[in-house]
């Protein structure tokens, strides 16, 4: 067992090392920009993993809460001067706030009805930011001019340094999406999605959990979103409606696996670098993207992650079988 | 420890449980039976909170509980297992029983991240319980086995100790005995003597007739939702009552 934890905690430094120190080999704006938007939807996605994969509620509106954190944070830090960590915070806070308020009637719902609800709220916001009350959000004109994160003197406008930014923030949100899930927390989540029943008669008060995972889920995803609009520095509604996010977060999710720290990281670089390749097919990028979003549903429903796994487990059975036989 | 009064449940036009008085008493085995359909489940679900009795009232500790939730129930001492079991499937044993743990775990949310000293103190002391009762009932070697993979007989035990690890002061076991054979039902009535000897107090619904007889300190037998019979062992043996009811005479 203590072997097994060490051999994962080297591969996962090396692995940090390697990403670390890629940029000195690597040197393509373009290459960065793709993997920062990996990194804000692998934020943005294990946030919905402590909700879906882990609580076992689902959402189709967490576009959403990523525009609460864009908006959020953009605004105050452009009309009130602030700086943009403090912003990013305040943004995220606030859409944990409305999580909540949405979590406490939406977790008394199930499967289907509260798909319903979610993609209600996400249209909601959406609504709102096109017609915003005094016209704050631009409508569909957008914000311009969102000042850039700066640390210590520096400006971080090069995506290669956005990318330090952001590979420290996912890092420090899936440790924490981690500790969560390996606690009281994290168990009474699960309990609930498997036998809600029997974790009320365990003592475990079912709706204070739902609405908890709700508001971690909503402050994990308007992060991200607050981290967007600081990077790209221009933001416009048609980036936060339910097609062009909130589907695609739910898809990085299923994709990568539900319930694992690893599968909405495998998620979010696979269904992004699959979107970017193929750019070069233009019209049938849709087709051949959806098309392979059913194929990969349909021979790994329960995602990458635990494809992989399965497959080790295979193997590990066979020599073991093996072994056995020799001996 | 527990007393209905006059507890009823109608379903409709249907009474489940018609005015029914109990009196469970500290440190005993009481046992509800009767025939199928008998009500025995309904009157179970209502002291633990599924159901609230639509007439009459349950006390637990000389405080009336009528409509209280089961969460806050078990908060409140009183913990069960389900008829058809009811464990978290894709959990390991020993997180089923932490999981049994949570109305005693006091740290909240930042202490979990933060994992501070309170938080991993109680984590310690929960995982060292956790031992101790999956040594009760022989699943230490199981620890990590996903309870859905358990044999049937082992996930009534799992269910028990999950139950008892809140400590419950009563605890109540909705026909712990169903599907199991003989030799699991023998070990299972030293089990339930064992968890009396701890200074549990047991509820026990049961068909197992046998069982019943050989390990309750009294009995309420319930016939369409009435109590028909109370005593003990021996009186409820010889009543006719009881004996017409299971056998259909007139």
């Amino acid at each position: 067992m203590k072997k097994k934890i060490n051999k994962s905690t080297v591969a996962t430094l090396i692995l940090l090392v390697v990403i670390a120190i890629s940029p000195v080999v690597v040197q393509s704006n373009y290459i960065y920009s793709v993997i920062n938007f990996m990194l804000l939807y692998v934020i943005a996605t294990s946030g919905l993993d402590l909700l879906f994969g882990y609580s076992g509620q689902i959402s189709l509106g967490h576009a959403g809460f990523y525009a609460i954190g864009a908006y959020g944070s953009a605004l105050m830090s452009l009309h009130w001067n602030l700086h943009p960590l403090i912003t990013m915070l305040i943004a995220a806070i606030i859409a944990t706030i409305v999580g909540v308020v949405l979590a406490y009637p939406a977790s008394k719902l199930k499967y289907h009805f509260l798909s319903l609800c979610t993609i209600g709220f996400g249209e909601i916001i959406y609504q709102l930011i096109v017609n915003s009350p005094g016209d704050i959000t631009s409508g569909f004109t957008g914000l311009y001019g969102i000042p850039a994160v700066t640390l210590f003197g520096f400006k971080l406008s090069k995506n290669i340094s956005i990318f330090y930014m952001l590979l420290i923030f996912a890092i420090v949100f899936m440790f924490v999406k981690q500790r969560i899930v390996h606690s009281k927390v994290g168990r009474a989540f699960i309990a609930i999605r498997d036998n809600t029943a029997a974790a009320n008669g365990m003592g475990i008060d079912v709706t204070r959990y739902r609405v908890m995972a709700f508001g971690i889920s909503a402050f994990y995803t308007a992060f991200a979103g607050a981290l967007y609009a600081h990077f790209i520095r221009f933001i416009s509604p048609e980036t936060f409606t339910q097609e062009a996010l909130s589907v695609p977060l739910l898809t990085m999710v299923l994709f990568g696996g539900l319930g694992s720290l690893w599968g909405p990281v495998i998620g979010s670089v696979v269904v992004t670098l699959i979107k970017e390749l193929l750019q070069a097919t233009g019209t049938y990028q849709m087709i051949i993207y959806s098309g392979f979003i059913v194929i990969v549903l349909l021979f790994m429903p329960r995602g990458i992650m635990s494809f992989i796994s399965g497959i080790a487990e295979k193997v590990k059975m066979k020599k073991e079988a093996k072994a056995d036989v020799k001996n | 420890m527990l007393r209905t009064e006059n507890a009823t449940i109608r379903f409709g036009g249907l009474v489940a449980v018609n005015s029914v008085n109990m009196h469970i008493k500290e440190g005993q085995i009481t046992a509800l039976i009767g025939p199928n359909g008998a009500g025995k489940t309904t009157t179970f679900n209502m002291i633990s909170g599924v159901y609230r009795p639509t007439e009459g009232k349950v006390f637990f500790n000389g405080q009336e509980v009528n409509g209280i939730p089961p969460f806050k129930m078990n908060h409140m001492g009183m913990s069960r297992t389900y008829q058809n079991i009811n464990l978290f499937k894709s959990m390991s044993v020993q997180d089923n029983v932490l999981v049994g743990m949570h109305p005693r775990i006091s740290h909240g949310l930042t202490d979990c991240i933060l994992r501070t000293k309170k938080s991993r103190a109680e984590e310690k002391a929960c995982l060292e319980k956790a031992e101790e009762l999956m040594e009760f009932v022989g699943l230490t070697h199981k620890r990590n086995t996903p309870a859905g993979s358990l044999p049937y007989g082992e996930q009534r035990l799992l269910e028990i100790i999950r139950a008892m690890a809140s400590d419950p002061k009563l605890l109540l076991l909705d026909e712990p005995a169903a599907g199991m054979n003989t030799t699991e039902k023998v070990e299972l009535s030293e089990t339930i003597l064992r968890i009396k000897d701890k200074g549990f107090t047991v509820l026990l619904v049961e068909h197992d007739m046998k069982l019943v007889m050989n390990i309750s300190d009294y009995i309420y037998v319930l016939n369409f939702g009435t109590k028909i019979a109370e005593g003990l062992p021996a009186e409820i043996q010889s009543n006719p009552d009881v004996i017409a009811a299971y056998l259909g005479g007139e």
